[in-house]
């Protein structure tokens, strides 16, 4: 599970961080989308991205939509705060980098992508 | 689609895309991410002074310098911590994908061409504009780009090779559309002929 999904699973993670780090980092609520205190909008796309990882493990697109998700955080992070933001919204812009980068690690990315297995010698790795 | 007799593709001479010529990359890439959240720590307060054992104090000037300010403004983060970011993006590309992606994934090794070759070219070039527009010179800054400049030839074996296999695929079919299934990762008939050919 691991092996074959580890890229799925730093984005689960960075999802989780993503809501933690709003009560962690202290964020100043905007008044126009708060929710116990804090920004809602990194709060809601941290929930999506935890429930991306979950649907990805069964169906691949899936990715897609993480990336996508990845690229709203940046965005929204970047247009609703002041420049120097408060540090919970720089920390959601790098986050949602990170979310970007890992989105185009496909799963299993040690092993050949499922459409090639059947034309190669052995499931693992072909020998060159 | 039945391929007409070709000549028959020049063999490899080494797998372009073996660990044993992306760990060195993955590692060289690794070192600067973490003199990158190095730089950022001290962007954002988190320590003191950073360690300059050529320029002094230029490293504190050139990161706290006007120029930085206005990129901080301009992308929302420190210069430094994009930096590190863009640096975890080697990392990650170096190390994504089996022995043999040159064949089942070129579009990621593309992608880690682009992100190694051009962008580091650029980074390069930031640190010395930097460097000069502010007058003070920033050692670590300077380590990054020599690390940015010597992961280039490292890189652009596995993809030169990545572009031979395209290339000869394109030379056999001249069919965008089997070009670019090819490119995907796609299985095609021709994909798997010049693959035999070239890996020998």
């Amino acid at each position: 599970m691991i092996r074959r999904f580890w890229p799925r699973l730093v984005e689960g993670a960075l999802g989780v961080w993503l809501v933690a780090s709003q009560w962690v980092l202290g964020a100043p609520a905007d008044p126009a989308a708060e929710v116990l205190g804090v920004d809602a909008v990194p709060v809601v796309l941290g929930v999506m991205l935890v429930a991306l990882m979950l649907v990805s493990f069964r169906y691949r697109r899936a990715q897609a939509a993480i990336l996508a998700t990845g690229a709203l955080v940046v965005l929204l992070s970047w247009l609703l705060h002041p420049r120097p933001g408060p540090p919970s919204a720089e920390n959601a812009i790098i986050v949602g980098l990170v979310v970007c980068l890992f989105a185009l690690v496909p799963n299993e990315p040690g092993l050949p992508p499922v459409r090639w297995r059947p034309y190669v010698r052995t499931p693992r790795e072909p020998p060159l | 689609m039945l391929l007409e007799p070709y000549a028959r593709e020049p063999t490899f001479e080494r797998n372009p895309s073996s660990m044993r010529q992306r760990i060195p990359i993955a590692c060289l890439a690794a070192f600067a991410t973490v003199i990158s959240i190095y730089l950022a720590a001290f962007q954002w307060g988190w320590v003191d002074s950073v360690w300059d054992p050529l320029f002094g104090s230029g490293t504190e000037t050139v990161l706290s310098s006007r120029e930085s300010e206005t990129m901080h403004r301009w992308i929302g983060m420190p210069d430094a911590a994009l930096g590190a970011w863009a640096y975890l993006t080697e990392v990650v590309l170096s190390l994504a994908g089996s022995e043999r992606r040159w064949q089942f994934r070129p579009w990621l090794v593309v992608l880690f061409g682009l992100d190694v070759i051009p962008l580091g070219l650029v980074s390069t070039a930031l640190v010395v504009v930097q460097g000069v527009s502010i007058g003070s010179w920033c050692f670590l800054c300077l380590v990054t780009a020599v690390v940015s400049l010597v992961m280039i030839p490292l890189a652009a074996d596995e993809v030169w090779g990545t572009f031979r296999y395209l290339r000869a695929v394109w030379r056999r079919t001249h069919d965008a559309r089997i070009l670019w299934d090819t490119f995907i990762g796609r299985p095609t008939e021709a994909g798997r002929a010049v693959a035999d050919e070239v890996a020998g």
